[in-house]
């Protein structure tokens, strides 16, 4: 009988949980909204699993460096955050954004195989994750190790994302994920500028769509950085960030939608989108992108 | 009352245990090192204890011109029996490994228009639940 009472109390439990939990908050539907998802998972659930989702689904800086590798086949050091700024950074705001700073030029050294310049953002990235108390999850030896050898550049990219999803789910768990989004947005904000400025100097078009496209991930951005407002420096960063997004507005993504075609070549299933997409971005627009993100980024690095 | 306490500890403890065991990141090297001429952009852990009704999801932003490779490992199959299904930004269903009863271990997909994609994985008829997947690109 006792075990039966035992059982009663915990449905009721459960049952008050649920209904309490689904009580969601408009950050929670926007995010619900923006995933596409169903509104009766708990709020707990909602928070970490959807945000740790959009932070997942945000592209890896590694495939703009590789379009830029292939668009300016010379290496520009000067784009980047030089590595000696680390010593300015004494705000976990600033070491977070710096972190994903340093991470997209760590991204862009290697895409051009300058293992000298790897080695100091290497150093500088160390000193700033063991400042914010993630160092345990950065192998710099391996890191080190593999970006020494020009050919371990899928095992180099492996061990990196390894090691950042390991730092996310600890700031996650920790209850620090507004440190997890700041390295996010610091990685793409330089992605954006470096991109930007070898598209505005290059005017290739491929470049130019590239950089029009990131009108999606920004607004991907926003909804997480919105989530995340109660942190002191994230309300100034949305800010900036929505001041993009005007210049966004204008550039229009339209697509005209095909079956794919479908076939199997050695054992592999090949499929291939038919769309027709168009990215209406101009120079103009690209040249007042290039120039409000690298006043952001100017802020941020200083 | 006191058996049927003890069996459901028991129940609950084999549960505990069989999730525990899904180190999808042992698997991780391998099933990478099948993306060939795709560039590794990251691992998806299918851990079975993450799945609801046999299902887990990841969305990832693809870009316009690029061929991604989606692949699934399960460290003991070539071909686990794993349906992967992509489905474009409006939850469309766009391809799926699956092709006349046959799981091919992955997809490979020309994307033409930059947007969110999902892809879906169903667990139910594989025999190793536990599984990694990884995503690759090439322009």
């Amino acid at each position: 009988m006792k075990l039966i009472k035992l059982l009663k109390f915990l449905i009721a439990i459960t049952a008050v949980s649920v209904f309490v939990s689904g009580c969601g908050s408009s950050e929670d539907e926007a995010l619900e909204q923006a995933m596409g998802k169903d509104s009766t998972i708990s709020k707990s659930e909602i928070s970490s699993d959807l945000i740790n989702e959009i932070i997942k689904s945000i592209p890896s800086p590694v495939e703009m460096s590789s379009l830029i590798r292939e668009v300016e086949p010379k290496y520009n050091g000067q784009l980047l955050n030089p590595a000696a700024n680390v010593g300015n950074y004494t705000t976990n705001f600033q070491k977070a954004v710096n972190l994903g700073i340093y991470g997209t030029d760590l991204g862009y050294i290697n895409m051009y195989n300058e293992k000298q310049d790897a080695i100091s953002y290497l150093n500088s990235m160390t000193k700033l994750a063991e400042d914010m108390k993630i160092g345990q999850f950065f192998d710099y030896n391996m890191i080190k190790r593999l970006a020494s050898n020009s050919n371990n550049l899928d095992s180099l990219l492996y061990i990196t994302t390894s090691n950042y999803d390991k730092m996310n789910s600890y700031l996650q768990e920790q209850n620090r994920g507004n440190l997890s989004l700041l390295m996010l947005t610091g990685g793409w904000i330089e992605a954006l500028y470096i991109a930007s400025s070898v598209a505005e100097k290059d005017n290739n078009p491929a470049l130019y769509e590239r950089v029009g496209e990131q009108k999606i991930v920004l607004d991907q951005l926003k909804i997480l950085l919105d989530f995340y407002k109660t942190d002191p420096h994230v309300p100034e960063l949305n800010l900036k960030l929505k001041d993009l997004s005007a210049i966004y507005d204008s550039i229009k993504i339209t697509t005209e939608y095909h079956p794919p075609t479908i076939e199997i070549v050695n054992g592999v299933k090949m499929v291939s989108e038919n769309n027709k997409t168009v990215i209406k971005v101009s120079k103009k627009e690209v040249d007042q992108i290039f120039n409000l993100v690298s006043t952001i980024r100017q802020d941020l690095i200083k | 009352m006191k058996g049927l306490l003890l069996n459901l500890i028991l129940v609950l403890s084999i549960t505990f245990s069989v999730n525990a065991q899904c180190d999808a990141d042992a698997l991780a090297p391998a099933c990478n090192s099948k993306l060939g001429a795709f560039t590794f952009i990251k691992n998806y852990k299918l851990d079975p204890s993450k799945a609801v009704n046999n299902v887990l999801e990841f969305s990832y932003v693809f870009s316009k011109d690029t061929q991604y490779f989606v692949s699934v490992c399960d460290g003991k199959n070539d071909s686990p029996k794993m349906e992967i299904t992509l489905m474009d930004s409006n939850k469309k269903v766009l391809a799926t490994n699956l092709e006349k009863g046959t799981y091919y271990p992955g997809i490979a997909y020309k994307c033409s228009t930059t947007g969110i994609y999902y892809m879906v994985y169903n667990i139910s008829e594989a025999s190793e639940k536990c599984a990694v997947s990884a995503l690759g690109f090439k322009k």
